[in-house]
């Protein structure tokens, strides 16, 4: 078993939640490209009857830079919205004890020491951290000032989380998700109030011709009301899909906040130690009910000590956790097949996609680079998403975090979850909403065919192997003799390439053994086959090398555990 | 006594065992007492903040308290010596007992306090004082401290 009497700090291996942004980025698009695709429509026939088609992509896509900008912009001016949270705050003088200490603190983590501010309330005990890549701020409550002079190990505790949050990079990453959200939800709000604008034209103009054909005003209302119906129910359909896509990436985003509060704790536990970090949460238990506790921006006390006492719990994945990976999943997923039923953005079949003719025709024709935007853009994050959960499985096999059998059993449901919520993602969505209007009839386009469904069945066994496959690597990286981490190069090089080492492999093994009809030769498919098992056994040794951190062939020491994964420092 | 004036003399009592007590928290009794008559509200969750509030009792804001209940005990004390003096008799003594209450705060309570209490007058203050410690969440070793200092200024006039 691991000695955690040895702290591991979990924040020196690659974040899930830096994956679990990468979705949050996902959902920004995809509700960037909804909004977009309600403009386009209403920009057409039948709503702007002497209007062209608009390109529901192009829209989306004109939607996604102007909510990419709004984002930014929000992001640039969160300091002084956060500089406000205590109220008034004035600047902490360089040379005040206070100052000192917090100075002591951010050299012994290596981290830039903050531009430090504090508020009058001395029953105020918390502090904030924000701020810029180039200029971070921690905010700090008076009563800080007192519990440095009474309890000063609370105080080391409180201002390591801090620390933490800014060495382990949350700063940016939250509040550009934070403006992400409230630029999408301005844009689905934007959407549906334009539907009324333009519904409200297209009655005017109705009434307007009406009134000329010298017809009463209560007839054109007893007429109107069939098609009133029709838009009420499409508005009322608009605004639901609007409110669930909204409620989906708050929710997502507090998760995902909560995520990076555990890595603080257990950063701040790393550098002051779990007694202290326990006095500072202190003994009160979180009376929240399960409803509030998903919009929470905090976890649960009872889950901060759990990874106080033993970080290498932020390794292993909470199976609610993959379920709602897997219903984001599912949701990126459902979103997808609405893109393939435009014309030049429908993926190819196998068969197309080996046939050299018509690749080359697909390039001459078909606007190639928007098609692989598109789909790198939806479905890059969710391939880190789903990576980074085998990576974290893989990890603890790899440092024997708990019984092997124990932490594959639990990968085993875990993944069987996922692929659940995948499957509920896919199903039970906001698009959902548009049967209202659509009725039964639009069940075919709304159901996962075949193809998916036997995605979402193989997909926790192939994520299960590529747990296990992954695990020697990281066993070989976890006991380096190497003092600094791997940087993020390495990290880079290993997921490269074992990405390489895995999708070779399952080609080769594919095509041996599944033969039929894909190149027509038996003999052709074998020695294809066998070239590509024979490739993937080379980046697998690349792999290997990047893992050992040493180019050289010779026999590179062993360590219980690399002394890097108990640094604290980046 | 007015309650103007039992504030006023609440807060040195305080700020005096304060000083005594927990030196550390002295520079900050005005601030804490006033931080403490507000009214109370929930704290806001905040992004990337700590999210839970230090955890335990203030003393300067528990010897406040207590300070308030020792006063209100002494008055009720010599209420009995005011009912029996004249109007202009009982504003001199009011005035002279006055100043020996301050003296006596002043001297960290080391001094005899200016009246004596009966034993199950002193019995109810102790009882006071231990619940306001419990309430103000003081530990067990900060309570005993603060019944010694009281029980020891009284206990030679009891």
């Amino acid at each position: 078993m691991c000695d955690n009497r040895a702290r591991i700090n979990a924040a020196q291996l690659p974040s899930a939640t830096r994956a679990r942004f990468a979705l949050l980025l996902t959902i920004g698009v995809l509700l960037a490209f909804s909004s977009g695709q309600t403009f386009s429509a209403l920009n057409s026939p039948p709503f702007a009857p002497d209007s062209p088609e608009q390109d529901p992509v192009v829209a989306g896509v004109y939607v996604l830079i102007i909510s990419v900008a709004v984002s930014t912009l929000i992001y640039m001016l969160h300091p002084w919205r956060q500089l406000r949270s205590f109220g008034s705050a004035k600047c902490l003088p360089e040379n005040d004890l206070l100052s000192l200490r917090v100075g002591c603190l951010c050299s012994e983590v290596g981290v830039k020491m903050p531009v430090l501010l504090i508020d009058g309330d001395i029953s105020n005990t918390d502090a904030i951290a924000f701020g810029w890549p180039w200029r971070k701020f921690l905010l700090l409550g008076r009563g800080l000032v007192l519990l440095h002079q009474t309890r000063p190990r609370e105080f080391d505790a409180r201002i390591c989380h801090e620390i933490g949050h800014i060495r382990n990079g949350d700063i940016g990453i939250t509040f550009f998700a934070h403006g992400l959200i409230v630029a999408s939800i301005c844009a689905l709000l934007s959407s549906a109030f334009y539907y009324i604008f333009i519904t409200a034209g297209i009655f005017y103009r109705e009434w307007l011709q009406w009134r000329s054909d010298g017809n009463a005003f209560h007839a054109f209302l007893l007429a109107q009301i069939p098609p009133f119906q029709t838009i009420s129910l499409v508005f009322a359909a608009s605004v639901l899909q609007s409110a669930g896509w909204a409620l989906i990436l708050i929710i997502e985003h507090r998760g995902f906040l909560r995520a990076r509060e555990l890595y603080a704790d257990a950063t701040s536990a790393n550098i002051v130690g779990a007694e202290s970090m326990n006095l500072a949460l202190g003994r009160g238990t979180s009376e929240s009910s399960t409803a509030l506790e998903v919009f929470a921006f905090h976890p649960k006390l009872d889950d901060r000590r759990a990874v106080i006492a033993d970080p290498t719990k932020l390794l292993r994945p909470k199976v609610i956790g993959l379920l709602s990976v897997g219903y984001i999943v599912g949701l990126v997923l459902s979103a997808m097949t609405i893109l393939t039923s435009v014309p030049y953005l429908a993926p190819p079949d196998f068969e197309q996609f080996v046939n050299p003719s018509f690749m080359r025709e697909t390039l001459n024709n078909r606007p190639i680079l928007i098609l692989f935007a598109v789909y790198t853009a939806l479905g890059l994050p969710m391939a880190i998403v789903l990576g980074s959960i085998m990576f974290r499985y893989g990890s603890c096999l790899a440092l024997n975090t708990a019984p092997a059998l124990f932490t594959l059993c639990h990968a085993v449901v875990g993944l069987s979850v996922l692929a659940i919520g995948s499957f509920l993602g896919f199903v039970v969505n906001p698009r959902i909403f548009e049967l209202l209007w659509r009725g039964t009839g639009g069940l075919d386009g709304y159901l996962p065919q075949t193809r998916q469904i036997a995605t979402f069945l193989f997909l926790p066994g192939f994520m299960l192997m590529g747990a296990i496959c992954c695990a020697p690597f990281l066993f070989r990286l976890f006991r380096g003799h190497h003092i600094k981490p791997p940087s993020k190069a390495v990290w880079l090089a290993i997921g490269v390439s074992f990405y390489l080492f895995a999708s070779t492999s399952l080609y080769g093994v594919l095509l041996i053994v599944l033969g039929g009809p894909v190149l027509k030769d038996l003999p052709l498919e074998i020695s294809v086959g066998s070239a590509l098992l024979i490739l993937s056994t080379f980046y697998a040794s690349i792999a290997y090398l990047f893992a050992r951190r040493s180019v050289s062939l010779l026999p590179v020491q062993f360590r219980p555990v690399a002394p890097w994964l108990f640094s604290t420092r980046r | 006594m007015q309650t103007g004036d039992i504030e006023l003399l609440a807060r040195d009592f305080g700020r005096q065992l304060t000083t005594e007590l927990a030196p550390a928290e002295a520079p900050f009794f005005d601030e804490l007492v006033d931080a403490h008559q507000r009214p109370r509200r929930s704290r806001r969750d905040h992004k990337l903040a700590f999210g839970v509030s230090a955890e335990g009792g203030v003393i300067a804001v528990a010897l406040y308290e207590i300070g308030k209940v020792a006063l209100q005990a002494i008055w009720v004390a010599i209420q009995p010596i005011l009912s029996g003096l004249a109007d202009d008799a009982a504003k001199q003594f009011r005035e002279s007992f006055g100043k020996k209450l301050k003296k006596w705060i002043d001297s960290r309570l080391s001094d005899p306090p200016p009246v004596s209490l009966k034993p199950e007058a002193f019995s109810a203050l102790m009882q006071s004082v231990s619940k306001i410690a419990s309430e103000q969440g003081l530990d067990e070793k900060q309570s005993a401290q603060i019944i010694e200092a009281l029980g020891k200024s009284f206990r030679g006039n009891v």
